[in-house]
């Protein structure tokens, strides 16, 4: 199994100008197909995602996910753009090649036909090939027409090799080569190979994580499914307006908490970036926070990867209970900048509020920054959003569900739909639910 | 009327009916020669270049808009004929025989005339606001007046539009910068030295969009465990983000800034090895970050300016600005400063070194 950096590797038989292929690696950093099979044995819902075909370990594969053989499913890698190319090829390890016996229980494609696309997603040549039951690689190759080029490959499932226990049709490994003489560009292959790489070795530490969840993790589920609607605005609007009041309780003392528990992971549909769920997944109760008073405004700056993004949090402030002691509220700011040619920021504000037993039960957090749309007439459009998160817990002090309303207002800083504020006509409300697993 | 019937039958039809009133395609009915030029230029791609694409898809600002097009031409038209002849204000009547008031000559060939667009600060966008920061984003124009403070001769258009020609070549024109790098090699005690000098370049080279820089690169031709090019040195701007901790303003702000200055040559030794090495020094187009994403193509990216190979060297102490690219970055640009304060004539030029290395 190849590894490692790219490779060019010359190979025979000779091209159809008599010239020997010059086979150059391109990587993708995911893939995605029409199905996935998706099941929780292991506390990990995305064992057989399509892009475990790019992680060059036929111990993994991807699964089409429907309820019959798999014919006509597709799995669609995309490829840097290449403007000429003579002929590409394809390096495919057929079925689930994790053994020998796991490979005999899964079906296999059979019958393939292999559509190279271009940039705009047009299909650029197509040609069919039946591939053979062998364990190990085999090679595919689909030569261009004159003076085109490709930027995705798909290979779509036209008939199978039964498996001798299972219907699903499986590909553990694809392996895309270009024959091309445009300029290679091995930073940019190996940055997707790295990408997916470490995406691969995420979705495995995740798995390990929650398999072996310690008690005080404070997530009663592995994964969790939101369910989108609408929600009344004046009564978003009445709750939002207390809000004012909680904030006003906030003493001017600063504080850096320190965290008894740590929360290394996130639970599968929590972890994604715009719900910014890490933002205080170590505060769900208050035994897990100690506060040591400082008078630093910021306290913690995170770095992430070349300097592109550095995240600032500012230390927090409290209010207390009746008795004094007890932590009631907790606010604090984060600012989220990200440097290109030019810097520009995402800003949270956070206000928790803890319920009786100390746990989290109200979030309030705006969020002010670029709407995350790109390009077209929706540059430079701003985005505040207001937002109330509301927790539940099953019996054993977990969380079982999370509510969030969230009510948006725009604004354009230039171009044509510059001007004031506009509203969204509607409040979003989102439910996360923690979808059961064995061991839940 | 028969060199626009001409061009309208070559361009494509949707093209030539889609056209704005102050599209360069109207110029080019009565300036044909101009015209044809221009299209060929780094002007007419301003908006439709792979690179500005690519970082218009990572940062879509308005802000990069302005200079990227023509206003009341199509967008993809990039910066056409207005952007400069067409007078700034409507209050002059409009010229002969032209639907707009038009720049006196005087204008046109004063340099100030480029520096809208080729020296600016750098914007920054929080809290939903553009403000401007101290730090130039590009200050090709001041460096331009250092250069003259220094003795220097030439404009932006005795160099770049060479009796009117309006192909404004420059550093899309890889022709153009492999003559404008004169790159030496030589051997002392301490092993292979290369020397590199801008020629005939009145600005930093490289100049221009702030990630664009210029790597001296070596890979071994003997020893098997060396074959892929690594890079000992790098001569452009380098960046970092601070914040103030008491207002929680994040700033950018520049590291070093490492390009070649005119009349300053730059010494690059070259490690030790013991077989014998390539090297090569290549022009990059953008940031290292945009050659890892991958979203433009290597052709766009990079262009190979010089290269050679040296025979095998004796052991030697390393030195020079190979081993830690950022930190020695910073160094050089420390001893390039200390250079040019000690050259006469060049004090516009460590003063501008000064500033950049004071933020």
């Amino acid at each position: 199994m190849p590894a490692g950096a790219p490779t060019t590797s010359v190979s025979q038989p000779a091209g159809a100008e008599g010239r020997a292929r010059v086979w150059k690696p391109l990587r993708s950093a995911e893939a995605t197909a029409t199905s996935y099979l998706i099941n929780d044995w292991n506390l990990h819902l995305e064992n057989y995602h399509p892009s475990y075909v790019l992680d060059e370990n036929p111990a993994t594969a991807w699964v089409e996910g429907t309820n019959d053989s798999g014919e006509n499913e597709a799995i669609t890698l995309p490829l840097s753009a290449v403007r000429v190319a003579r002929a590409i090829r394809l390096r495919i390890w057929n079925g689930y090649q994790k053994s020998k016996h796991v490979w005999t229980e899964n079906a296999m494609p059979r019958g393939v036909r292999v559509t190279v696309l271009d940039d705009d997603e047009n299909e650029v040549v197509s040609a069919e090939r039946e591939l053979t039951r062998t364990m190990g690689p085999q090679e595919v190759v689909v030569d261009l027409p004159p003076r085109r080029g490709l930027a995705a490959v798909r290979l779509t499932t036209l008939s199978v090799y039964p498996g001798q226990r299972f219907k699903d049709t499986c590909i553990s490994d694809i392996l895309v080569d270009v024959d091309s003489d445009v300029p290679y560009n091995p930073a940019a292959e190996n940055a997707k190979h790295e990408a997916l790489l470490k995406w691969a070795a995420g979705q495995k530490a995740e798995g390990s994580y929650f398999a072996s969840r310690p008690p005080e993790l404070p997530f009663a589920f592995s994964r969790y499914v939101s369910k989108r609607s609408s929600a009344d605005r004046e009564a978003f609007k009445q709750r939002l307006a207390a809000r004012e009041a909680i904030e006003k309780t906030v003493g001017p003392a600063r504080f850096r908490p320190v965290i008894k528990q740590s929360v290394k992971v996130l639970p599968d549909g929590l972890a994604n970036q715009s719900l910014h769920a890490d933002d205080f997944a170590q505060l769900f109760s208050t035994e897990r926070v100690a506060l040591h008073e400082t008078k630093d405004q910021v306290v913690s700056h995170i770095r992430t990867e070349d300097t592109l993004g550095q995240i600032w949090t500012s230390s927090v402030r409290v209010a207390r209970g009746a008795d004094q002691k007890s932590l009631k509220v907790l606010a604090f700011d984060l600012r989220d900048v990200t440097t290109e040619r030019t810097t520009w920021s995402d800003d949270r504000k956070l206000l928790l509020v803890y319920g009786a037993e100390g746990r989290l039960e109200t979030l309030y957090r705006s969020r002010s920054g670029f709407a995350e749309s790109e390009g077209g007439e929706d540059y430079d459009s701003v985005t505040d959003t207001d937002e109330i998160w509301s927790f539940a817990y099953d019996a054993a002090g977990k969380v079982r569900e999370i509510d969030i309303d969230s009510l948006a207002r725009h604004h354009n800083m230039y171009g044509k739909k510059a001007g004031p504020e506009r509203e969204d006509s509607k409040v979003k409300h989102v439910v996360y639910r923690g979808l059961a697993d064995k061991s839940g | 009327m028969r060199a626009l019937a001409s061009l309208l039958a070559f361009l494509a039809p949707s093209l030539a009916a889609a056209a704005a009133p102050g599209d360069a395609i109207l110029c080019g009915d009565c300036h044909g020669a101009a015209f044809e030029s221009w299209r060929t230029s780094a002007h007419a791609l301003a908006a439709t270049n792979p690179i500005y694409q690519a970082g218009f898809r990572v940062e879509p600002r308005r802000f990069c808009v302005d200079c990227h097009t023509s206003a009341g031409a199509r967008a993809e038209e990039g910066i056409g004929c207005a952007s400069c002849h067409a007078a700034p204000t409507s209050t002059t009547p409009p010229a002969t025989g032209h639907p707009v008031a038009l720049r006196p000559r005087a204008e046109l060939r004063d340099p100030a005339l480029c520096r809208d667009c080729h020296e600016f600060a750098t914007p920054a966008f929080e809290g939903g606001a553009m403000r401007t920061t101290d730090l130039p984003m590009q200050r090709t124009y001041s460096e331009w007046l250092a250069y003259r403070a220094g003795g220097g001769e030439g404009t932006c258009q005795s160099c770049h539009l060479p009796g009117g020609d309006h192909r404004m070549r420059g550093a899309h024109d890889v022709e153009l910068l492999r003559r404008s790098l004169a790159v030496t090699v030589a051997t002392d005690g301490a092993g292979e030295r290369l020397t590199l000098a801008s020629v005939g370049v009145g600005h930093g080279f490289p100049t221009g969009d702030l990630f664009r820089h210029l790597t001296v690169e070596v890979r071994s031709l003997d020893d098997a465990r060396e074959q892929a090019w690594r890079v000992v040195d790098r001569m452009g701007r380098l960046f970092d983000t601070r914040l103030d901790g008491a207002t929680m303003r994040a700033y950018k702000v520049e590291t070093a800034d490492t390009a070649l200055v005119p009349g300053v040559p730059r010494v690059v030794r070259l490690p030790a090895s013991d077989g014998a090495l390539a090297w090569r020094v290549r022009y990059h187009y953008g940031s290292e970050r945009d050659e890892r994403r991958g979203f433009v193509s290597a052709e766009a990216l990079f262009a190979t300016l010089a290269s050679g190979t040296v025979a095998a060297a004796p052991p030697a102490a390393r030195q020079g600005c190979y081993r830690a690219p950022d930190w020695l970055a910073f160094s050089c640009a420390r001893s390039r400063r200390r250079r040019a304060e000690a050259s006469p004539g060049s004090r516009a030029r460590a003063a501008l070194y000064s500033r950049t290395a004071s933020r």
